[in-house]
């Protein structure tokens, strides 16, 4: 076999890394800690950020950051638990976040709403545990940057200036109007502190601050001299926190009577003196790097999702050179670390605001990237992406949502593997995303091939250029509601509900002559309030940026150090990615649309007068019309009639989008991830001509059909959602489907899965997620079968939809899948 | 020249059990047997035929109204279809908002229908998939099969023909030439029980056979285990001597017995005639195919 060239880039030992056993005692151990560890809302954080503003009151921003963050990494409580490797917590608790005060104090006011009256120090009803002693710390400090804080300054700038965000706000058409989620989607080079040092990265800064010469322009020089002081600073703050771990690991051994563990220690101090300060000498060291690069960015500016980006690559020169050249290290002892970084990873925790409570519950977003393609172009699938995918299957916790990069040449083990594991689990987690729609979209957009190459998943399912971009926070406009558009549309550019006139008049409808008089409407609609929209974000996000800059995220993030300048204000390469509008709801507004063109105006069945009526009713005493409606061609069927709106109004959202310009000066992007928001949007979406009634949620995702609008199987789905031209959108497309687990009896279908989705990829789709049905969907469709006309049966030589079994036999179904494959 | 029509009751897409990848199946209606335990009632008929999907309906009325014939009434709280007044006209299904009434089959160009498999092409390319034509029995449409397969195999697409075996044999010379794989069913090697349980002895199934393995198409024989009718292991162990005499490297895919299509026989008013048989639990499955396999026969358990 030795002089055989082989179809793959990288060597990968399947049988090895299909027989680690990753739930070795030790991390069996840290799982049941982390499963019993209550959830603790930490103060330390805050009190530390609080008393370092007063003392830096009147300094430049940069250098207040600076000493911010350094003084985080000087003074959190750390702590090394029990059988350990792989150190480093949030605070002193396993488990235990605390609120971002300095960026948004409402968060930890929420919180601490949620304990009044409670008077014990833990209350299993609410979310994280915190003492009394500690809320009245957490309630000063709060109290303390009420008005200081970036979304307060935010806030009043939008009041004074827009004070329609709020009634925007109310009726449902945007989210939030207050302002809100620190920046978390976060997507470092992490391959830099790995393969460099940090005490590298801070001599560079050093340099480039003793080359400032304050002659060609002393302002701007000025300004790049407090940007690398707090550089400085910051890093330097890194490099201690990591030495205080070391301290603690020896003062720990000293202590320690077992021999095993004792050694153990002396080896945390060990990798704890070496990384991150200096390059990472083997695969251990590399997985310390990481998690504390990832932990330090959190402590920054601590909230959701930080994204650990392409972690197959940046770990993988360490892990080729342990495991598969010197083979110093086994497979199994890989396994053991790596099962220890997912771990830690499910660790960290996040304190939300309500909004987001709402929105995206119990989940910290810290999205990883698995495969694609090297900057050359070639495959980048490596055993470490074999194993990590073995390794998450076998650990089963939550995080991190692991997304495979698909491309033409991905290596089929790996690929085929990441589909084994989604089945194994069922939740979704991998999820795929495509190289050959992303790519194109990202050089369409003026991106050097390289740059595109290396493009990560980021946050709820969104996409930028890890290393080179970040994404800025969510200003509490961020989101725009299609589906409240289309009601606009059919009251005139009023809301129906609040009776407040927010859209321009685009006429009555019943006095449209034609279906194109309900699109221009629907276009006009949206081309007003963008451009309102779009101004608004623009002077939320030059306030945001103003206030709020994040100095360790910049030293490790392309270009902040080259151009003396903070990541938010514009440092990193991809300023772009910085600020985006997401358009939710675009299959509801379409659907409704298209049974207009089809019951109105082609089939002549219905007057819009008569749905108006019957919206105005909800549909009450209107059954009759609702069904027709509802059974008007839907988005999702590889039916043209009724993808052909969707995709249409999709290119010109998108090219819309383009025309309004971010902060930057640079065209906003139409961002269409996120899994946020169609349940809080739908709650205050009205009755549609499409059937939906008032309240229920609006479609989820971007081309995933409206619930129970897709009859004709997945290929269709596919097919239909290929039309959307997704090369033109800007971050994802967000794609959520579910199969039944029973499919995969047949191992055949594994592989056809596969297949499917590079089908699907090749021409024109994104993102899918794969959601294997559990049994309390089952149970739900089999009570409620008509809400669920797109599960089928698959039997061989049958044919026929769930809804037609009866009762008995639909339970015997869900029965059945109860079954242990 | 006029269009080939078929007479169509379902185009499923994403079928994955009726031949290899990801295929579409186009169900053909009417079928010469009537097997006791049909898993697809609807389609032994070679005419539409009305029904009534009662969990989507809104109750509306306009069916009863419309109705010409005053076929249709509402008995015990839902709609009761008088077959002998009925004459198939299609009003109710016209003026229903919300396809509750809706007829099984439908006859189609064949245009229309390769339009619909078409379009997963890819699908098919890049999981060695395709068209399979199932039933009732495909092979009573002959000319309408061996032209959607025609125009499938010109695409480059895979062809699976599903069969019962019980059609005129001068018509396997008019479909073979494009198909690639024949799912045929047996389903009992004993005539006069054959007779019984389906209406038809099966001499002419198993000439048939013999004559679709003299061309170079790929055959897997599929066969339906009824507990109580044909899973008596001298059966089986009939059939396995049979097929291995014919051929030994076929390849033999077992079908266990489900209930699957009881919901079709009420919404089509007819009787259930199997009431009471179980589907085999898996101790059985393992040794039904056990007989097959000791014979040295590749097979496998749906």
């Amino acid at each position: 076999m030795d002089n055989l060239i082989s179809i793959y880039e990288n060597p990968i030992d399947q049988t090895a890394c299909d027989s680690v056993n990753a739930i070795t005692p030790r991390v069996a151990k840290r799982l049941k800690d982390r499963e019993e560890a209550v959830e603790h809302i930490a103060v330390e954080r805050a009190q530390i950020v609080t008393d370092s503003w007063k003392e830096t009151d009147g300094e430049p921003l940069d250098i207040r950051r600076g000493k911010l963050f350094k003084a985080i990494m000087e003074k959190n409580p750390i702590a090394i638990h029990d059988g350990e490797l792989i150190v480093g917590s949030q605070s002193k608790y396993l488990i235990g976040a605390s609120p971002c005060v300095d960026y948004n104090p409402t968060i930890a006011f929420e919180a601490l709403r949620s304990f009044e009256g409670v008077t014990t120090d833990y209350d299993e009803s609410k979310s994280g545990a915190i003492s009394l002693e500690e809320r009245k710390i957490l309630k000063e400090c709060a109290e303390y940057w009420k008005g200081r804080s970036t979304s307060d300054q935010v806030l009043n700038s939008n009041n004074s200036m827009f004070p329609w965000i709020k009634e925007w706000d109310r009726a449902g058409l945007i989210n939030g109007g207050k302002a809100g989620m620190p920046p978390g989607a976060k997507n470092v080079n992490y391959g830099w502190v790995i393969d460099r040092g940090l005490e590298s990265m801070i001599e560079e800064a050093r340099g480039l601050r003793d080359a400032l010469d304050f002659t060609a322009d002393p302002k701007g020089d000025n300004e790049k001299y407090n940007f690398y002081t707090g550089v400085i600073y910051a890093l330097e703050g890194a490099v201690t926190f990591a030495k205080r771990h070391a301290a603690l690991a020896r003062e720990m051994a000293e202590k320690e009577t077992d021999s095993v563990r004792k050694a153990e220690l002396l080896k945390i101090a060990e990798v704890c003196e070496q990384v991150p300060a200096k390059p990472a000498r083997n695969f251990h060291e590399a997985c310390q790097a990481f998690w504390f690069t990832h932990l330090c960015e959190n402590l920054e500016c601590s909230f959701q999702a930080e994204s650990p980006s392409r972690i197959d690559q940046y770990l993988y020169p360490m892990y080729k050179q342990d495991v598969i050249e010197n083979g110093t290290l086994s497979r199994q002892d890989a396994a053991e670390l790596f099962a220890l970084v997912l771990v830690k990873i499910n660790e960290i925790s996040v304190v939300k605001n309500n909004y987001e409570k709402n929105n995206i519950p119990g989940t910290t977003l810290q999205a990883t990237t698995l495969c694609g393609q090297t900057a050359d172009g070639r495959d980048a699938s490596n055993e470490l992406s074999y194993l990590i995918l073995e390794c998450q299957a076998q650990v089963n916790l939550p995080q991190p949502p692991i997304y495979v990069r698909y491309h033409k040449n991905i290596d089929k083990r790996v690929w085929y593997k990441a589909i084994e594991v989604n089945v194994r689990r069922g939740d979704g987690n991998p999820a795929y995303m495509s190289d050959e729609t992303r790519i194109p979209g990202f050089l369409k957009r003026g991106m050097p091939i390289e740059d595109a190459r290396n493009w990560s998943a980021l946050g709820c399912a969104g996409s930028l250029i890890g290393g080179y971009s970040t994404h800025g926070g969510s200003l509490g406009i961020n989101y725009i509601n299609l589906a409240k558009i289309m009601e606009f549309v059919m009251y005139d550019g009023m809301d129906p509900k609040t009776k407040v006139q927010i859209g321009p008049h685009t006429g009555d409808p019943r006095n449209f002559k034609t279906f194109e008089e309900f699109k221009d409407a629907f276009k006009k609609q949206f081309d007003v309030l963008i451009t309102d929209m779009a101004k608004a974000a623009r002077v939320s996000a030059y306030v945001d940026i103003n206030s709020f800059h994040t100095p360790y995220l910049s030293a490790l993030l392309g270009d902040c150090l080259e151009k003396g300048m903070d990541a938010r204000a514009g440092g990193v390469r991809y300023p772009s990615f910085l600020y985006h509008i997401a358009d939710r709801g675009l299959q509801d507004a379409s659907d409704s649309l298209t049974a207009i063109r089809k019951l109105v105006f082609d089939d002549k069945k219905l007057t819009i007068d008569r749905i108006i009526e019957a919206m105005d009713h909800n549909f009450e005493g209107y059954e009759y019309e609702r069904a027709l409606l509802k059974s008007a061609p839907k988005y999702g069927n590889d039916d043209d009639y009724a993808d052909e709106t969707f995709s249409e109004l999709s290119v010109w959202l998108q090219e819309r989008m383009w025309k309004e310009k971010n902060p930057f000066g640079t065209p906003l992007w139409g961002g269409r991830s996120g899994a946020m928001a169609h349940v809080t949007f739908g709650r205050r979406t009205g009755p549609l001509p499409s059937g939906h009634k008032d309240g229920e949620p609006i479609a989820d995702g971007f081309c995933s059909p409206s619930q129970g609008c897709d009859t004709h199987g997945p290929t269709c789905v596919f097919n239909s959602a290929s039309k959307a031209v997704h090369v033109d959108n800007s971050t994802a497309a967000l794609m959520n489907m579910k199969f039944d687990k029973r499919l995969f009896n047949n191992p055949d279908n594994i592989k056809n899965l596969g297949a499917m989705l590079e089908e699907y990829f090749t021409h024109g789709g994104f993102h899918v997620q794969i959601n294997i049905i559990d049994q309390d969907l089952l149970i739900e469709a089999s009570e409620h079968p008509e809400q669920h006309p797109n599960l089928m049966v698959r039997v061989a030589g049958y044919s026929a939809f769930f809804v037609d079994l009866p009762k008995s036999l639909r339970n015997e179904i869900i029965s059945r899948t109860s079954e242990a494959m | 020249m006029p269009q080939i029509k078929g007479q169509v009751f379902n185009i499923q897409h994403f079928s994955t059990e009726d031949g290899p990848g990801v295929r579409t199946t186009v169900f053909l209606q009417g079928c010469p047997l009537r097997c006791l335990w049909c898993a697809n009632p609807e389609s032994q008929k070679a005419v539409r035929q009305l029904a009534h999907r009662a969990p989507i309906c809104v109750k509306c009325g306009m069916c009863i109204k419309n109705c010409p014939q005053q076929a249709l009434s509402v008995k015990d709280g839902a709609i009761s279809i008088d077959r002998g007044k009925c004459v198939s006209c299609g009003t109710c299904t016209q003026v229903c908002p919300s396809h509750a009434m809706f007829f099984y089959g439908e006859e189609k160009t064949i245009d229309k229908v390769f339009e619909e498999v078409i379009k997963d092409k890819g699908f098919y390319e890049t999981s060695g998939g395709g068209v399979t034509c199932s039933g009732g029995e495909a092979m009573l449409q002959s000319e309408f099969v061996a032209e959607l397969f025609r125009r499938c195999k010109e695409e480059g697409i895979h062809t699976t023909l599903d069969t019962c075996g019980q059609f005129p044999s001068e018509n396997i010379e008019k479909v073979l030439p494009y198909t690639d794989l024949v799912l045929y069913d047996i389903k009992h090697m004993d005539t006069d029980k054959h007779r019984e349980y389906t209406g038809f002895g099966n001499e002419l199934i198993l000439e048939n056979l013999k004559k679709i393995h003299e061309y170079p198409v790929e055959i897997f024989i599929r066969i339906p285990v009824i507990p109580g009718y044909n899973n008596s292991e001298e059966n089986l162990a009939a059939t396995a001597e049979f097929v291995k005499e014919l051929d030994p490297s076929l390849h033999v895919d077992l079908l266990p017995y489900h209930r699957f299509g009881l919901g079709k026989y009420k919404m089509l008013n007819m009787p259930y005639l199997l009431e009471g048989v179980t589907s085999p639990t898996p101790e059985q499955k393992e040794s039904y195919k056990r007989i097959f396999i000791n014979l040295g026969l590749d097979c496998r358990m749906h």
